[in-house]
Parts: structure tokens; sequence; C-alpha cells
């Protein structure tokens, strides 16, 4: 005991951590029938390695996603694996580009599964990219088992993305097919609020045929006689025309919906 | 018949008072412990990881267990001229079917010793389900297969060594087969695709009699399928016995 006290801090050979992940197919090969076991050693090595400093040499995100993807090809319910590596290994942009091309690949592999959809969603949303975040989150809503949440907040990122006609053709298609009549309301309700904000874009469209310039506000539509009074924003905190989201059109946006504005 | 019985308990009562058994015991212990940390690891994933991890453990010291332990005692018989004092009670078709049933017995002895060990680190951790009684049954079937293969080849080699590697050799390729073949499939060597294919039906199909990813999620096959994989076992068991059994008429002694 006193000798390896001794030695503590004076006889540690250099140790360099092994950053390898075999090949799929030998990896396959080699597991023989113990695939789930060494597919859950996988899985921990990603888990462990996720806030460990990484040398230069190594591509953390590559890395990582190869236990990930070791871990889900030998034990394919390991449906954990892809959300620690394509949901929580992500620590930039770049990262998120390369969790969506591994979640795609998991996607493939388990096409019905609605987790990897909104999974991809979820990383087009950190990307800034509304349109592409609904698309997915619309296809993990049309698939068996998904929480209903996501058909009803599809709207957040139609409204995000500016397909606002698109959003309310995909809430009109969804109550047809609901049959909770709690949900079926809250639908009504966001369908209702994305309608008076449809609406607007239009006045604000048709302000512009009949003058040849935006209004300045939406009060200025309720001058010229094109709408009664501005509706009201059930979301929000009022609607407001928004110039610098978009420098050829202004939009009509709900004011702190979401914390988003 | 009461002389294959009395052979059978015979070497059933001599396994397992041998160090080995004890030893095998205490590493399957030891497996259990790493078990329960590697659960601990998991996030989320408990219950699979302990299960898969149990029952990899258990598989791979019940073959170490089997395996070592006949090969060991039957050439210790040999070399010691017990063998010989034995024939002259037990005729050899009734030796090797006592040999076979003793370490078959053993096998399955020391999987109901594992799978109780096993079963309380499951409750302990919430993670016991009643689907763990098929998967041990479908593991003795493995066991017992590998057992039988051990047995041909102590009477085929005079060589200790050789017996062990052939058997060992034997169960990695039954183990690996499947996707030996499946890598054949895809390759462009499509010439060797028939030899593997009857490689692969000669081998022990270890990828049939393997449910473990089934009762880590708890999705077990249907009752018929057990009662395929145990007729497929008995008569793959049946066949070695019968190649054992002609091997040592016609071997010298």
């Amino acid at each position: 005991m006193f000798f390896s006290y001794l030695t503590e801090n004076r006889a540690k050979a250099d140790k360099q951590k092994f950053y390898f992940v075999p090949d799929l197919k030998y990896l396959s090969l080699a597991s023989a029938t113990h695939k789930t076991f060494l597919g859950y050693l996988f899985f921990i090595r990603g888990i462990l390695d996720l806030n460990e400093p990484f040398p230069i040499s190594i591509n953390r995100m590559d890395y990582l996603l190869a236990n990930f993807k070791a871990a889900g090809a030998l034990e394919p319910e390991l449906t954990r694996a892809y959300f620690f590596g394509g949901v929580v290994a992500g620590k930039n942009q770049k990262d998120s580009l390369k969790a969506i091309a591994f979640l795609k690949d998991g996607s493939q592999q388990k096409p019905g599964n609605w987790k990897f959809p909104f999974w991809i969603g979820l990383n087009y949303l950190q990307l800034g990219d509304y349109s592409r975040a609904a698309e997915y989150y619309q296809k993990a809503a049309q698939l068996p088992g998904s929480p209903n949440y996501i058909k009803t907040n599809l709207i957040f990122f139609y409204y995000k993305s500016g397909e606002v006609n698109q959003g309310i053709a995909y809430l009109q298609s969804l109550i047809l097919s609901l049959d909770d009549k709690k949900i079926i309301e809250l639908v009504k309700f966001k369908l209702d609020w994305l309608q008076r904000l449809a609406m607007l874009e239009e006045k604000v469209r048709q302000y512009y045929e009949l003058y040849g310039k935006y209004p300045q506000d939406l009060e200025e539509l309720k001058a010229q006689g094109l709408i009664s009074q501005i509706p009201e924003d059930s979301f929000g905190q009022g609607f407001y025309l928004d110039k610098s989201a978009d420098s050829t059109r202004p939009r009509v946006k709900s004011r702190k919906v979401w914390q988003g504005n | 018949m009461r002389k294959i019985i009395s052979f059978t308990v015979l070497n059933f009562l001599q396994g397992t008072r041998e160090k080995i058994f004890w030893l095998v015991s205490f590493f399957f212990v030891f497996i259990l412990g790493v078990t329960f940390f590697i659960g601990l690891l998991s996030v989320g994933e408990t219950v699979p990881v302990l299960r898969s991890a149990g029952l990899s453990g258990i598989e791979v010291s019940a073959i170490m267990l089997v395996v070592f332990s006949l090969i060991f005692n039957f050439y210790r018989e040999k070399d010691s001229r017990l063998t010989e004092f034995l024939l002259s009670h037990f005729s050899r078709p009734a030796y090797i079917a006592g040999k076979l049933c003793g370490y078959l017995l053993i096998g399955l002895f020391y999987i109901i010793l594992a799978g109780l060990g096993w079963s309380l680190v499951l409750v302990l951790n919430n993670a016991f389900s009643f689907s763990i009684i098929p998967a041990l049954f479908a593991l003795y079937l493995k066991v017992s297969i590998i057992t039988a293969v051990a047995l041909a080849f102590s009477c085929l080699f005079s060589s200790y060594t050789m017996a062990f590697f052939s058997t060992f050799f034997v169960y990695i390729a039954s183990e690996v087969s499947r996707d030996a073949l499946k890598i054949i499939s895809y390759s462009q060597h499509s010439s060797l695709k028939p030899f593997f294919k009857g490689l692969y039906y000669l081998l022990p199909n270890m990828d049939k009699l393997d449910i473990k990813s089934a009762v880590a999620f708890n999705s077990l096959p249907q009752p018929g399928y057990f009662a395929w994989i145990g007729l497929y076992a008995f008569i793959y068991v049946l066949l070695l016995w019968s190649l054992a059994t002609y091997i040592f008429l016609k071997k010298e002694i």
C-alpha cells in the first residue's frame, strides 16, 4: 500500500485512449449471438464519452455517432442510441447536420417509428429551418404512436416558416382524422388563430395591389376599410406587421407568441 | 438402463464436487457484479442491459464449465486407467450415455443455480420477468449441444488439447455462422455460397436457439418455437451421441 501510494504520481504510463469502432459488418460477425449485450457496451461507451475532452486529431461527433450507430445496428430495438447520437451529442450546427444524416439512416431501418422524423425535425428546428422542421414533424405526426402534442404544435413551425396556408390545410385535415373532442377543440382554437393571421396577410397583399406599396401597420388596413377591426390574437398579445423578417414584403406576426419574437 | 442412471449420477456427483464447478460459479458471481454496474451506467436501459448481460454471462460460463469439466474428466479417467476399470462394470454405450447424461445434468444444475442468482439481481433492480425461464431453456439447449460436441471430440481425439480446441472452434463457428453466411451472400464470391450454406446447416445453428434480444425487450416467440428448438437440439444431441458411441466402440482404450 505504501509503495502504491508513493508511486501514485510517478509511475504512470503515458496512456492513450483507443478511439476506434470496428466496421459494422465484422462487429456483427464477431458479436455472434451476443449482439444485444455488445450493442449496449457501445451505447454505454458513447454515453460515457459525451462529456469527455477529445484530442484534436479525433472528430468528436464522428466518433460518438460511430458508437451509437454500432449500438443501434447490433440491437435494432435500442432506439435510445439514436436519441443520444442524433439529439444529445451535437454541439453546433455542423454536428446537427451530421446528426440529421445519422437519424435519416436510422429512420430507413425503422420507417414506422415516429421518433426518428421527430428528432430530425428537432435538429432542423435548431438549425432555424422551420419549413423542414414542419415537414418532419408532420411525418412524425402521421406515424402510429406519435403523441398528440406533435400534431397540434405543428402550427408553430408553419407560423415560423411563413407557410400559413399550408398550416391551415394541415390543421383542417387533422380535425377530420381526430376522435377526441378535447383535442379537436384545441386544434380548432389554433386553426381559428391561424385563419385570422392568414386573413390579415391576404389583406396586406390586397392593400399592395390597390396602392402599390405595403401598409406601415395594420391600422392602415382598418383606415382604408379593408378590415372592420384588427382581429383578436388569442395566443399572443396582438397581431402586428413585421418588416424586418422579409426584406421584400412585411409579414403579419403575433406579439410575444411562444417567446419567438 | 439402471447402469446408465447409476453412471449418470456418478458423473453428476463427480462433476459438481470438482473445483472447476465452483471456480466457474465464482466467475459467474463476478459477471453478475459487472452486469449490475453496467446496468447502472446505461441511462434508462437498465432492464434490457441486466437481462442481456446476465444471459450472455450464464451462457459463456455454462459452456466453459461443461467443456472444461467433461474433457478434463474424460482424459483424466483415461490416463489414470479408471476408464478400463469402469468399462469392466459398464458397457461402452452405457459409459458414453452416462457420461453425456451426467454432464447434461451438470449443465442444467449450473443453469438453475446461475438463473437463481441472476433472478435475485433482476428482482433487486425491478427487472424480473418470468420470460427468463424460456430464455434459460433456450440457453440450456445450446449448452446441451456443446456438451455433446465435447463428448464426440473427446472420443475422437487422443489428445486433450485437440478435443478442447476442436470443441471451442465448433462453438465459435456455430455462433458466427449466420453472419458469416450473410457476408458471403453479399460478397462477389457466389461460388463459395453453397459451401458456406452447407457448412451452416452442418454446424449447430446457435442463432436459431438465441432469444436474448427477445427476452431483453419482452417480445418472446410463440410456444411452438420452443417445441421446434427443443426437437432440433434433441435430434442434434442424439446424432452426436450416436457418433460418439460409434467412435468409442471402435477405439482401443
